[in-house]
């Protein structure tokens, strides 16, 4: 039964990956023929099987700029940036996307450049380099024990230092691929709240502006804005990157 | 005589009698079936009456059926005999070994039976064929239909063409409830060369003659790479006022995708092109915007090419997008025909100027690999006009073309996965601790086991101490014997020196210090009475040493010593 359930999972797996595989294939006939909504089509049925399918992201944000939607374009573009933070190609495309905006600016990283360092090291790496001290470590409390030494014991107390620098990148670089901080307008306009009774203000978000995650409310979420400014808007405005 | 008589004539009434028997005949064709194929069931006989025939479950009765009657020649009586028919079409629904009949018919009171036949039923074979491959169970059918497609295997972008053909027993008069096949995903397809009347080609196949006709040619430009199914078309075929209805076959076929490697002017063609270009003006000073018309030509899916990139050197600015005109038609080919390109160049420098050809690359299929075409270049002669004023410069050409001709950047699927984070896991955590644990494991074990080893090197040292202290008294004891007490007053003190020294682990114990020792042995629980003891065994020790009773006897010494050792040094 259990060797049944592994086939069919595998088949399954294979029957999907192919199908990501052909859907791929046919967005970019699609956008090479300047068939963008087509394309959009296609690169998005590619990330409901793969989601982090790192060329359908950039893909998808390619055609969505082609297409003038700049605010989705800015979103895409901006999740192909989280996994790859110096790509300067998608850099431009969002520049452009903002100048198609009207937007007098360039991209700049919502991330630190630590955050950023130790995604790029790799989540992986950082859990090697622990367990890779920890062995070290313990080779050291094993001599520290048959001959007990002040170089031996300053070592083991250095080493843990790192160890625990290493485990808490781990986390960090975990905790940034999972990070839902940031998120981005892909509407036109969307209103600012005063309160969480529906009072509007009357300023509003265009769309492409990039927007950090503070807290939720009993119906709203309250976000920073880039000048540093609070305001209050509906999650469903606003798209997570 | 008249016996012979009597037997001919009793001879002839009884075959008489054979001959007019009512008589009740089933048949079903063929006998071994698929499930869905067409089974013939006619019922010959010799007596009209109401029918019934016993079907078994799981027969779909067919729309065909025939009444008709015939007469023969009975050759024993010389009398015309009136057969009559019934036959029916039908289909099993399931697979087995199935009974038909008996057939009943009901004349007056009478019912007459017929015999049973047994049909075997196999399941369906599954028939994928291009169109060529035509089964024995198709040929068993009046009529069949096909799927054709001109190619089994095309590469992306390759037209197809695709028709229905239906193969047929006879001639039908009028096709009726067409519904065409399909293919998934499918959404460039053209009708091509679609006739109003049908063609009938006679054809033989296996000894069987056959009705032709193809309907629904298109060709078609499929998208996408891999196997595609072509669903089954259906129609009626009509003979006067006999409806058969058919369905056919499914068919697949390939898309294989072009290869990788695709030249930097690949304009997305599948086929054969050629391409051309002219000036639309000869004398131009510098500034003039003229027309540059290229022309593309070709079969394949010209209708999905994009326009080639015209590469414009520094002195030639593009203006805008070209105006495009088509020219072609879609047929057993592809799309046939050209496109033309008019592009609007201004150039800017003046002198004589190299326009360099304009190429682009395709796909042949038929030889496998990309073709790169490409104009000759163009020598223009450029007037200086002191009036232009160039208000881009030269560096910036280059941008504005690259951006003019910019065409979307696409990233090939790498299938890149964000590698899932093993931090958290129980893997980790095992990798992570378990050598820590293990150095404390064995760190502890480790020492426990040093410890232990010092404790038995100290009893073994002990022991052999002890062993010594023995044999100088044993030593003591012989030198008693022998009469040399001076000797044995001599081991005596010696055997005792090493005996505290053990016991006080001092190597280097000076017996002569007196109150040193006695502070030695009381911090130890040495009682002051026999440490009093060990210092009159000394005390004799020594008298003798200086020669004071040399003569003594020193056997109740050694004891005395061996005695005071043993109860106070053990342990």
């Amino acid at each position: 039964m259990i060797r049944f359930t592994i086939v069919l999972f595998f088949a399954f797996s294979c029957f999907t990956s192919l199908l990501a595989q052909d859907s791929f294939e046919k967005g970019l006939y699609l956008a090479q023929a300047k068939k963008y909504t087509l394309a959009i089509r296609e690169f998005k049925s590619v990330l409901e099987t793969n989601p982090a399918n790192e060329s359908a992201i950039y893909n998808l944000g390619n055609c969505y700029l082609h297409n003038k939607e700049n605010g989705k374009a800015i979103l895409y573009l901006e999740k192909y940036l989280k996994l790859n933070p110096s790509d300067e190609e998608a850099m431009t495309k969002i520049d452009q996307a903002y100048l198609q905006l009207g937007l007098n600016k360039t991209w700049k990283s919502p991330y630190s450049t630590t955050e950023i360092l130790i995604f790029q090291v790799g989540p992986n790496t950082w859990v090697i380099l622990s367990i890779l001290l920890s062995i070290i470590m313990s080779w050291l409390i094993f001599l520290s024990f048959k001959e007990a030494r002040k170089n031996t014991l300053a070592l083991i107390l250095l080493l843990f230092f790192l160890t625990i620098s290493c485990l808490y990148s781990a986390f960090a670089a975990k905790q940034y691929i999972a990070d839902e901080r940031f998120a981005i307008v892909t509407e036109k306009s969307i209103p600012i709240f005063a309160n969480d009774l529906g009072e509007l203000t009357q300023n509003t978000l265009s769309e492409g502006t990039r927007v950090e995650f503070i807290s939720m409310t009993k119906t709203n979420i309250k976000v920073r804005l880039e000048g540093g400014k609070t305001a209050l808007i509906k999650s469903a405005s606003v798209e997570f990157i | 005589m008249k016996l012979v008589a009597l037997h001919i004539t009793l001879l002839l009434s009884a075959l008489t009698c054979l001959c007019q028997k009512p008589m009740v005949l089933l048949d079903v064709s063929p006998k071994d079936g698929e499930v869905g194929e067409i089974l013939t069931i006619t019922i010959k006989s010799n007596v009209q009456g109401e029918l019934n025939v016993e079907m078994p479950s799981g027969f779909v009765h067919g729309y065909n059926v025939l009444n008709g009657m015939e007469q023969e020649m009975d050759y024993n009586t010389g009398k015309l005999v009136t057969y009559y028919y019934m036959s029916q079409t039908g289909a099993m629904n399931k697979e087995g070994s199935f009974s038909f009949g008996p057939a009943y018919i009901k004349k007056g009171n009478k019912v007459y039976r017929s015999n049973k036949v047994t049909v075997n039923i196999k399941k369906e074979q599954q028939e994928n064929h291009t169109g060529t491959n035509i089964s024995a169970k198709q040929l068993r059918q009046p009529a069949f239909g096909v799927i054709e497609t001109s190619k089994s295997s095309i590469y992306e972008g390759e037209p197809l063409i695709v028709n229905a053909k239906i193969y047929s027993r006879f001639r039908p008069t009028e096709l009726e409830n067409y519904e065409s096949y399909s293919l998934n995903g499918v959404v460039d397809k053209h009708d091509i060369g679609n006739a109003q009347r049908i063609f009938y080609e006679e054809i033989k196949i296996k000894g069987i003659t056959l009705n032709t006709f193809t309907h629904d040619k298109k060709v078609v430009f499929p998208t996408g790479t891999g196997k595609t199914d072509i669903e089954p078309f259906k129609l009626i075929l009509r003979r006067n006022f006999e409806s058969i209805p058919l369905t056919s076959a499914e068919t697949t076929f390939e898309i294989k995708p072009l290869p990788g490697n695709a030249p930097k002017d690949f304009t997305g063609g599948v086929g054969t092109y050629s391409i051309s270009r002219k000036l639309g003006q000869a004398n131009l000073k510098q500034g003039d915007v003229f027309t540059l018309v290229v022309e593309v030509t070709g079969i394949g899916n010209l209708h999905n090419i994009h326009e080639p990139k015209l590469n414009l050197p520094k002195g030639f600015i593009l203006y805008g997008d070209p105006i495009v005109k088509e020219d072609f038609v879609f047929g057993a080919r592809g799309a046939e025909g050209k496109i033309t390109y008019e592009f609007n160049v201004q150039v800017t420098k003046f002198g004589e100027l190299n326009l360099t050809g304009t190429s682009m690359s395709y796909f042949d299929p038929t030889k496998e690999r990309y073709v790169t075409i490409r104009t000759g270049d163009d020598k223009i002669e450029v007037e200086k006009n002191d009036k232009f004023n160039l208000t881009v410069s030269s560096e910036n050409e280059s941008d504005e073309n690259q951006a003019k001709e910019e065409i979307i950047s696409l990233r090939p699927n790498e299938n890149t996965k964000t590698p899932q984070s093993m931090y958290g896991t129980k893997a980790f955590w095992i990798a992570f601790g378990s050598p820590l644990c293990l150095a404390f494991l064995f760190g502890i074990w480790f020492k426990q086991k040093k410890e232990k080893q010092v404790i038995e090197g100290a009893v073994k040292k002990a022991k052999s101490s002890q062993k010594e202290i023995e044999a100088i008294f044993d030593q003591a004891s012989i030198s008693a014997k022998s009469g040399d007490h001076s000797n044995s007053y001599r081991l005596v003190e010696k055997g005792l020196q090493q005996a505290i020294s053990v016991f006080l682990q001092s190597e280097h114990l000076v017996l002569t210090n007196r109150n040193e020792l006695t502070q030695q042995l009381s911090s130890r629980n040495i009682a002051s009475e026999n440490i009093n003891v060990l210092f009159q065994l000394l005390d004799r020790c020594e008298y003798v040493r200086f020669g004071f009773g040399e003569t003594a006897d020193s056997s109740t010494t050694i004891d005395q010593a061996k005695n005071w050792v043993s109860q106070n040094l053990r342990g």
